[in-house]
């Protein structure tokens, strides 16, 4: 038996702002950004992910990551994604919401 | 020196600066001048006994303030180009005008009572008058320090101790021939009084930006340290004020915030019009009458202050001062982090720092959206990947510079690893670099400080989570 160590992304999601909807004329066009925590792997600039919860996944592309620490927890980090066509997701404190590679 | 004029005679002795230093008049017994440093007779003495002494205003060379003479205090009233029009005296117990004064253009000196009948001389011996300079009765003309000018033919006396810096071939001319709105207080370089004073307004102008964000932010963290010392008693206060219209349960949002973090939030915020200490855009004068009675100066503007953040977080407010509100459903209290007090850059400054990397495929967006997403972060800047930065419109030097930092990380791909603090680690880098390159990026060394203060608190919470520092 070979047991393997992953390094492939996971994130829990912890917060969900839809700058897409707020800051529409900005950078932030068609964005979505998550407060994700990461418990596995890396976020990395254009990397394919997955967000996904039960029975609902879509693939997102991540675009940006906010460099600008997050006094409550420094382990979670906002990023940005391209917004989700088929999902829908709820702004604010969302739980069992992971972002994966 | 000696002058003689209708019969009369003075004589003048200069020292070696050639300040008039005695007046002597009809073979009488000597005046002496002293001086400060500004040219400005502090000083008469007759017989080395005090005649006259004078105090003058820092707004202005010229501004005279009063003069005590004989036991009798006159203080000088003069107008937006320093003619003395009146002197006001203390006089059957009451303080009141003693002599007017009226000039033609160039000078010439008309003398009334406080009536407005005439005089043919001045029955306090005034001779400061024309812009504020010293009158020689005997001579009829003014000692503005190099020259003498004479009302009479408006024009000086002597020819021009700078020679032909005045531009034209009229060594003996009276301020460019517009002596009703310029001033040369030493006779060398008549000075446009209307665009000297756009001048200054313009530098004063462009000090307080940096002045102002100072001061306001020191008043607000002095504010800032009392909100969260007496949080409960503020707290109260809202409930009271505000009543339904706010839940008490949403005052731990600012618990996680320092006073330093929450003054540098109500300082952005004064800056954009949206928080005055002074005016409360929800309570309404009745309140603010309490809180000034309870001798709180500020605190209804905090509780505006305070409010605001709670009613945009609650999703309650989207527009205030004419300004858009944009909120999330909720706002994190490490919103209150990042952002440097210093000098706001203008446009073209921050155009030439980003120059290269714009040129290079990279966005600096400083929309009004832009602008507001930094204010809800509460970063004076931010930057998503290597080609995207968001700035303010009136960005701090230091701000611009460690976004542009942080694109580089980016460009060298930089990735946040599970457990390792976040962005800490380029956080602290970029403050690092910061420090390091400091002269070369011409930083503020203000601003210096508060990036070695920034780095002190990343290298804490690095030290918090375990990580190595």
């Amino acid at each position: 038996m070979t047991g393997t160590i992953s390094d492939k992304l996971v994130a829990l999601v912890v917060e969900v702002t839809d700058v897409g909807e707020l800051f529409g004329t900005s950078v932030f066009k068609d964005r979505i950004g998550l407060d994700v925590r990461v418990v596995q792997g890396s976020l990395a600039i254009g990397k394919k992910v997955f967000l996904s919860r039960p029975g609902e996944q879509e693939e997102l592309e991540i675009v940006g990551i906010e460099m600008l620490r997050n006094p409550r927890d420094p382990n979670v980090v906002r990023i940005l994604c391209s917004k989700p066509k088929r999902l829908t997701i709820a702004s604010g404190t969302v739980e069992g919401w992971v972002i994966t590679e | 020196m000696k002058v003689v004029a209708n019969s009369n005679t003075a004589i003048y002795s200069v020292d070696a600066m050639g300040r008039r230093i005695t007046t002597t008049v009809n073979g009488g017994t000597p005046t002496n001048l002293y001086y400060s440093n500004q040219w400005q007779v502090l000083e008469e003495q007759v017989n080395s006994a005090m005649t006259a002494q004078y105090v003058w205003s820092p707004m202005y060379v010229d501004a005279l303030v009063e003069r005590d003479s004989g036991g009798q205090r006159l203080y000088a009233q003069q107008d937006a180009n320093w003619n003395v029009t009146a002197v006001v005296g203390f006089n059957v117990n009451v303080w009141q005008v003693m002599e007017r004064y009226a000039y033609d253009p160039y000078g010439k000196p008309s003398i009334y009572d406080p009536s407005w009948n005439n005089r043919t001389s001045s029955l306090f011996s005034w001779v400061y008058l024309h812009q504020g300079g010293r009158f020689d009765p005997t001579s009829g003309l003014y000692n503005f320090r190099n020259r003498d000018l004479s009302p009479t033919l408006g024009r000086w006396m002597e020819q021009d101790p700078a020679g032909y810096a005045a531009g034209d071939n009229n060594l003996y001319g009276d301020e460019g021939e517009a002596p009703t709105d310029t001033v040369d207080p030493y006779g060398t370089e008549g000075v446009n009084r209307v665009l000297q004073q756009l001048q200054r307004e313009d530098e004063l102008l462009a000090l307080s930006q940096a002045e102002r964000a100072q001061k306001q932010y020191e008043r607000n963290l002095i504010r800032a340290q009392r909100l969260h010392l007496q949080q409960d008693e503020v707290g109260s206060y809202v409930v009271n004020a505000l009543g339904s219209l706010l839940m008490p349960s949403t005052f731990p949002r600012l618990q996680g915030s320092t006073p330093d973090e929450t003054a540098r939030i109500m300082t952005r915020l004064q800056n954009q019009g949206i928080y005055d200490p002074l005016l409360n855009p929800f309570a309404g004068p009745e309140a603010r009458e309490r809180a000034l009675a309870q001798k709180l100066p500020g605190i209804v503007g905090d509780v505006a202050f305070l409010s605001l953040n709670v009613f945009a977080a609650e999703g309650t407010i989207t527009r205030l001062g004419g300004l858009e509100l944009f909120a999330p459903p909720s706002v994190p209290t490490g919103a209150f982090s990042g952002g440097y007090v210093g000098r706001a850059l203008t446009q073209a400054e921050v155009d030439a720092i980003t120059a290269e990397f714009r040129a290079a495929g990279g966005v600096v967006d400083q929309s009004v959206e832009a602008e507001a997403y930094l204010q809800l972060r509460g970063a004076g800047g931010l930057t998503l990947n290597d080609k995207t930065i968001l700035l303010p419109a009136n960005p701090t030097r230091t701000a611009v510079f460690e976004e542009l930092i942080h694109a580089g990380q980016f460009s060298r791909g930089a990735t946040i690893e599970a457990g390792s603090g976040g962005v800490l680690r380029f956080e602290a880098e970029a403050a690092e670099t910061l420090i390091r390159n400091r002269n070369t990026l011409q930083l503020p060394r203000d601003e210096v400080r508060q990036v070695i203060d920034n780095l002190r608190r990343i290298r804490g919470e690095l030290q918090t989570i375990g990580l190595p520092q």
